[in-house]
């Protein structure tokens, strides 16, 4: 288990400097941001398989996304 | 031995032409082996391997052989050998037109398909390139050898050189079981994996080890290991249609292998492939074999 690195308003300032470095026009855009949660359950190494991976909203605790590698 | 075949390889490997037409003809330089196992059978095959194989020997021996035995080769040759069908244009090679030939005839199974195959093979091996090499293999003096002639069959301190995935996915027993393997699974949704053993005397292929997992993993059994003339030369596995419950969220299971599949393979040295569907819609039929790892096992 992983935990975030970065506070929910750094993440919003970076991705507010990503945008207006790569050129998106983002004037009048109103922004929201939530913080997730990665969590990853790896495979072991002896295994044909996959990362099973979800994504946990930390305001709600509810699961966002998720992906199963085979 | 004719002074066509004294010919080094890599002098006749400048022909552009010709290793088109030898394309064009089904067998490429990687996959020689398996196209004439379909063509002729792997008992032929390995029986023709081994005569050239000898002949190849023959290249790095004895240049100033007597002239008189050379005539006699050559005069055997002519006997074994067909007439062509088609004619030798102005200024044409004669391998140019042989494999014109070659091209045409090939493949349609009429009586005379193994002196063809043959010079076919002569052909393909003409080019060699490194790669040709190694699927001959070398014996213990260097010399080329190849399956069946007790060279290429190699040893557990010399192997031989080992046949690559598209080679392994193509080879009967490998597809018999793989698809045996994947309509056991219609019904309990069960991934499944295998090893494949390569026996280099006899170029054969066998499956063992299998194993079942559930419908998101799958852990083999123990690599097998070499023995005598027979080794592990891949695996394979299979990711099946999803159980009931989880088909309505089909897109969260992503096609092809994974990154934990190519990191077995390669820690393992074993090529594999995977048997699974063209799109994350998983429609019946709409499948096919991904590779992933090493494409050859070191």
């Amino acid at each position: 288990m992983t935990s975030t690195s970065v506070t929910q308003e750094e993440a919003t300032e970076i991705a507010r400097k990503w945008l207006e470095d790569n050129g998106y026009p983002i004037e009048r855009r109103i922004v929201t941001s939530s913080a997730e949660f990665r969590v990853v359950f790896s495979v072991p190494p002896d295994t044909l398989g996959g990362d099973f991976t979800l994504v946990i909203d930390a305001a709600t605790g509810s699961i966002v996304d998720r992906q199963f590698e085979r | 031995m004719s002074r066509e075949h004294r010919q080094r390889p890599t002098e006749r490997s400048r022909d552009p032409d010709l290793d088109r037409l030898v394309k064009q003809g089904g067998a490429d330089k990687h996959d020689l082996t398996s196209y004439l196992q379909n063509t002729i059978g792997n008992a032929a095959t390995s029986r023709l391997f081994a005569k050239l194989a000898k002949e190849d020997r023959g290249l790095g021996g004895d240049e100033t052989a007597s002239a008189e035995g050379e005539e006699e080769e050559m005069e055997a040759r002519s006997r074994s050998e067909p007439a062509l069908s088609v004619s030798r244009q102005d200024g044409e090679e004669p391998a140019m037109t042989r494999a014109r030939e070659l091209h045409k005839v090939l493949g349609k199974g009429d009586d005379v398909v193994m002196p063809r195959a043959e010079a076919f093979a002569r052909e393909v091996l003409g080019h060699k390139d490194g790669e040709e090499e190694r699927s001959l293999g070398r014996d213990g003096d260097g010399n080329l050898s190849a399956p069946g002639d007790g060279g290429a069959a190699g040893t557990l301190a010399n192997p031989p050189a080992f046949p690559n995935i598209t080679t392994i996915k193509a080879a009967a027993p490998v597809v018999t079981a793989i698809e045996a393997d994947w309509t056991a699974s219609d019904s309990d949704f069960n991934e499944r994996a295998a090893w494949v053993m390569w026996d280099s005397s006899t170029s054969t292929f066998s499956v063992v080890g299998k194993a079942m997992g559930t419908w998101a993993s799958c852990t083999p059994t123990p690599k097998p290991a070499d023995s005598g003339t027979n080794y592990h030369v891949g695996h394979y596995h299979i990711h099946p249609q999803l159980p009931p419950a989880e088909q309505p969220n089909t897109k969260n299971w992503p096609i092809k292998p994974s990154g934990a599949d190519k990191s077995f393979a390669t820690s393992n040295n074993s090529p594999g492939f995977v048997k699974d569907f063209n799109t994350t819609e998983r429609k019946t039929g709409d499948t096919t074999y991904y590779d992933y790892g090493p494409s050859v096992r070191a």
